[in-house]
């Protein structure tokens, strides 16, 4: 059996200052990492932005607004009006409107989306993100949930 | 008497400057062996284009700021107002183009030639890291002038950080300063291409020279029978080596002129965070990874662009055979081929994807995959 072996002075002070260094550079760079992590403070929870009047959009019309900083394609559809994120779920481009196929269109990797926002073709992996849209005296209103 | 002398001598009282001559002199004179020849200057002229860098970008940051409302027009100002701007600008931005070209040849020799095989395997692996900090030097630094194609293109390739799992989003967000990109991607992209790369890329630079002098150019000897250069065998390093330097150097400083002068860099419109434009590209180099991205989901496409990378990484440790001539290990050199064609033809399908061409009086519209589509007269393109 082995008895128990007498931690030295040496040993002990070595393990100290090891100790003491590590945290003295965890002091050091966690003050470092935060700095660089970016301070992300969200906006109000709901936003609402006008799309224009009804009678701007024709049927199948498409015009991509601002709500917040966010972009949001605008879609008449002859049901009435959707809205969705107008970022693309793939890698971020802003979506456009494909007047031949009557989908949504990503110009970068070739993604179609239905009129329900769904993936139809290419890679995009998830739908698009609803957006709400209300019309107010002839006005189009579009807002995040 | 002329001023040397006086100098060496007011030297020579403080330092030991005989050493420090004689460290030089064998440096200057070392033998190099016999197979040096053309294909081994493009190391030498990959630090000169880097050398062109640092001085074409300490000269481009006098006029650039780095802000959303000001890099594009800072940009705008030096190719149109400051004198010679359109020079710099040009210098810097072929110079890049020509240094990642003159890296990959230089790579592509190296491995060729059996080059990274024992002992120089750290040497290779140190190139490899040079190379992707060259590229990604190409990547923070296209971002810079703040147009549509550079938005765009950062866009598309900080999100494909966003697809490593677990820790990917959190990248993205550390990348990008934020959700998307901004004034602080701007600001995080200045302070990398201008501050962190440069350092990182010197540092890298040194020990691979260091490594490379202290263990010689390698032979096409297999490995373990590779003897010393005699003296009065080989090529001397100066004159003979850097006599051929000096050719190659001279037409690349040609190249780099007419490059400048016949195709000069444009700079497009100002980003817009909410119009992406028809058919953005990236870069050449990053052409056959963007093509690539069309034919698998996000996650799975980052992979498969990743294995050429760590494969070259670790290409040392995993052809571990003597040999060095490329007749002899024809696995390997079948493998080269085989990635420098792939790459060749999926950069080629990016660079005329999304593009019309007109073959024998016919006209074609070629998809996002490349594959033509025959137009008819009457027929409308897509509209968005």
């Amino acid at each position: 059996m082995n008895a128990q072996q007498p931690v030295s002075r040496q040993k002990f002070l070595d393990v100290l200052i090891g100790v003491g260094l590590a945290a003295w550079a965890a002091a050091f760079v966690a003050p470092v990492l935060t700095y660089v992590w970016p301070s992300q403070r969200r906006g109000p929870g709901t936003q609402t932005a006008s799309a224009g009047k009804v009678n701007e959009f024709v049927e199948w019309q498409t015009k991509v607004v601002a709500v917040g900083s966010h972009p949001v394609i605008v879609v008449r559809t002859p049901q009435g009006f959707r809205a969705y994120s107008a970022i693309c779920t793939h890698l971020g481009c802003i979506v456009g409107w494909d007047v031949v196929r009557h989908q949504i269109a990503c110009p970068c990797h070739a993604g179609y989306f239905d009129i329900n926002g769904r993936p139809v073709a290419g890679p995009p992996p998830r739908p698009l993100a609803e957006y709400g849209i209300a019309v107010v005296k002839g006005e189009v209103l579009v807002k995040s949930t | 008497m002329s001023i040397y002398p006086k100098i060496r001598l007011w030297l020579n009282d403080r330092y030991d400057v005989a050493t420090v001559e004689q460290f030089v002199d064998s440096q200057i004179h070392k033998p190099l062996p016999k197979e040096t020849g053309f294909w081994h200057t493009f190391g030498s002229l990959s630090l000169f284009l880097f050398v062109n860098q640092i001085v074409t970008g300490v000269l481009l940051m006098i006029y650039y700021r780095p802000t959303t409302n000001t890099a594009f027009e800072s940009v705008r100002y030096i190719m149109t107002k400051a004198h010679f701007g359109w020079l710099i600008r040009g210098l810097h931005a072929w110079g890049a183009t020509l240094m990642i070209l003159c890296v990959l040849i230089h790579m592509a020799r190296t491995f060729f030639m059996g080059a990274y095989k024992k002992p120089r395997e750290l040497t290779w692996v140190l190139g490899v890291a040079i190379f992707g900090c060259t590229v990604t030097f190409g990547f923070t630094g296209y971002l810079l002038p703040w147009n549509q194609l550079s938005y765009w293109a950062t866009t598309v390739g900080t999100e494909i950080t966003g697809a490593i799992p677990w820790a990917g989003q959190y990248l993205k967000t550390l990348l990008r300063g934020g959700e998307g990109v901004s004034g602080e991607t701007l600001a995080r992209f200045y302070v990398l291409h201008v501050v962190i790369l440069p350092w990182a890329l010197t540092g890298l630079i040194a020990t691979h020279l260091f490594l490379m002098r202290v263990q010689g150019l390698a032979t096409m000897v297999r490995f373990g029978e590779e003897k010393p250069i005699e003296k009065g065998h080989g090529v001397p390093f100066f004159p003979h080596h850097v006599l051929k330097e000096g050719v190659i150097f001279c037409l690349l400083i040609g190249a780099l002129v007419t490059l400048i002068v016949l195709l000069p860099v444009e700079l497009g419109e100002k980003a817009d965070p909410f119009v992406t434009p028809e058919g953005i590209k990236p870069e050449w180099y990053f052409l056959s990874t963007y093509q690539l991205l069309k034919y698998f989901p996000k996650t799975i496409g980052l992979f498969v662009s990743l294995i050429p990378q760590v494969l070259l990484l670790l290409w040392p440790f995993i052809d571990r055979s003597p040999e060095r001539n490329p007749h002899r290990r024809l696995w390997a050199l079948g493998i080269g081929v085989v990635a420098l064609v792939a790459a060749l033809v999926f950069g080629l399908l990016g660079y005329i994807s999304e593009t019309t061409i007109t073959w024998r009086g016919e006209k074609y519209e070629l998809d996002v995959y490349a594959k033509p589509h025959k137009v008819c007269p009457a027929e409308n393109g897509n509209a968005h």
